[in-house]
């Protein structure tokens, strides 16, 4: 009798461990259907852009100190002085923006697929609650290395929920600690950011992993008919999830790995200057994935433009008790396809126009000062000389 | 596929395998590997907030431990000569002390004591306290 077996048994004595390992065993082997694609990926690369998160992170917060006084000079300390440093936090800043691009990926597929309906709604809404954190990640990480952009960003970050009627300045507060963005507020998003938000985004993944594998990947039919047995998937022509499927994603996963070290080499984000709170710099941006609400707030009343996101946010949380059809093909669900199709243009138009606003550009030929609103306007000859 | 071609390709993706995971904990047991001294540390000899000691507060007679290049360091002076010691007790790791009334560097743990060449005096301490050159450079007192 091997040593293993030896430890299986004594555990097994005590919890019952083989029918919880025969149960896991079981799923893995269940048959994915046969339009699973690489698509059906984003989800594993999330989970390992995480952990590559997780890891980066843990070794960051050695020589991180998130005081005022020190925070941005630790951050170029890391870069500089600790051995593979420069690495480190390149794979943290590019992996962050990769993870939410793969969350939001993951999301759309998941929604073109039906996969929300009727039985895997939970799953549908801890994935929204994912997603929740992974902006949550972003939003109190670009603030740690204390520098203008990142300072501007979150102050009117933390403004603009201030305009909500009632809570508003209660939440502003919360966030900030303070009546400023200031020491309590790096202090706050730091605790969040390495503490709060982990221990969260862990709990949630857990439950959407358990219950993606129970109930296996989402078929193309009706939610009014049954779902294809085993042996129907494997007749149809479906693999099983390891290895086959497994072996997909972890060919995306190395592709992704290469793609994210290159960035990291060849394109590194550095912090813009130290954070000064008496200097409000020229076209303050924040990270691509906020720029659309960013946006909003230009074109809309506070409140108005504050309260959009939020009835979004509730509206793809309770997608599946919203969209009542039993259809999962994207080809029996136009509308649905249509609506989802104009509200992804609008929001990539939004961040479109927040990406050029405030900038000056040349556009065949012509230079064009966009707005703060994103209009453009042809520079005077004279002025550019 | 024949069973040679299966190993083989099995045999490469293992190894790939092997060699990325290689490649991506090399750098994290670089990022691991504590930095010098000298690096968390400036060469001037300061207190523990980092605020420099200038020469004048180790008074004839006196000694100060203070930290140089990241590690304790006891500067005393004695007939107008700067002398510096690696603070640490070569016993048990507690950090020395000038006493001026015996004129011996001496440890408040085990009573180890060492003369101003840094030999053991007396006391458990198996070995002498390592001398640093210092000198004084624009009202610093810095490694020379």
């Amino acid at each position: 009798m091997s040593v293993l077996t030896l430890v299986i048994d004594w555990l097994d004595e005590r919890l019952p461990l083989r029918q919880v390992l025969e149960t896991l065993v079981k799923n893995l082997r269940k048959p994915v259907p046969p339009h699973a694609n690489f698509l059906y990926t984003l989800g594993s690369l999330a989970l390992f852009l995480f952990v590559l998160q997780a890891i980066t992170g843990v070794l960051m917060m050695i020589y991180y100190k998130p005081t005022v006084r020190d925070a941005y000079d630790s951050v170029y300390f890391i870069h500089d002085r600790v051995p593979f440093g420069w690495l480190i936090r390149q794979v943290h800043v590019w992996g962050a923006n990769l993870m939410v691009l793969t969350v939001l990926l993951h999301m759309v597929k998941t929604f073109v697929y039906g996969a929300y309906k009727r039985p895997r709604e939970v799953t549908w809404m801890f994935g929204t609650i994912l997603l929740g954190t992974v902006f949550g990640f972003g939003f109190t990480g670009y603030l740690l290395p204390w520098d203008q952009l990142a300072y501007w960003a979150t102050v009117v970050g933390t403004e603009a929920p201030g305009s909500m009627p009632v809570f508003g300045p209660l939440v502003r507060e919360l966030m900030r600690g303070q009546t400023e963005v200031g020491e309590a507020t790096l202090g706050r998003f730091f605790v969040v950011h390495v503490a709060v938000l982990p221990v969260l985004f862990v709990a949630a993944v857990s439950v959407h992993l358990i219950l993606v594998r129970i109930q296996g990947t989402s078929p193309l039919n009706r939610t009014d008919e049954p779902e294809p047995t085993w042996s129907q998937l494997q007749a149809e022509g479906g693999h099983p999830f390891y290895p086959n499927h497994v072996l997909k994603e972890g060919i995306v996963a190395y592709l992704i790995l290469g793609l994210l070290l290159t960035l990291a080499i060849l394109y590194p984000l550095m912090p813009t200057e130290r954070a000064d709170p008496f200097t409000t710099p020229e076209g303050i941006k924040p990270e691509w994935y906020f720029l659309p609400m960013f946006q909003l707030l230009k074109y809309l009343p506070e409140p108005i433009a504050v309260g959009l996101p939020g009835l979004v946010a509730a509206v793809v949380f309770l997608l599946p008790f919203l969209d009542r059809s039993p259809e999962r093909n994207p080809r029996r669900r136009p509308a649905a396809m249509a609506i989802a199709a104009g509200f992804l243009i609008l929001t990539l138009a939004l961040g479109l126009l927040g990406h050029v606003s405030e900038t000056r550009r040349v556009i065949f030929g012509t230079s064009y000062d966009f707005s703060a609103k994103g209009w453009p306007t042809p520079v005077a000859e004279e002025v550019l000389e | 596929m024949s069973s040679r071609r299966r190993d083989l390709l099995s045999k490469l993706l293992g190894s790939s395998l092997v060699l990325t995971v290689a490649g991506l904990v090399a750098p994290i047991c670089a990022f691991l590997t504590p930095l010098p001294d000298a690096e968390l540390g400036s060469n001037l000899f300061e207190d523990a907030d980092g605020n420099p000691i200038p020469p004048g507060c180790v008074s004839e007679g006196t000694g100060i431990v203070g930290r140089l290049a990241g590690r304790p360091t006891l500067v005393l002076r004695k007939d107008r000569r700067l002398f510096a010691f690696a603070a640490v007790c070569t016993h048990l790791g507690c950090v020395v002390r000038w006493n001026s009334n015996r004129g011996s560097i001496e440890c408040p743990c085990h009573g180890g004591r060492f003369d101003l060449e840094g030999h053991v005096v007396g006391g458990p301490p198996p070995s002498g306290l390592q001398t640093v050159s210092v000198r004084v450079h624009e009202d610093r007192i810095q490694l020379a």
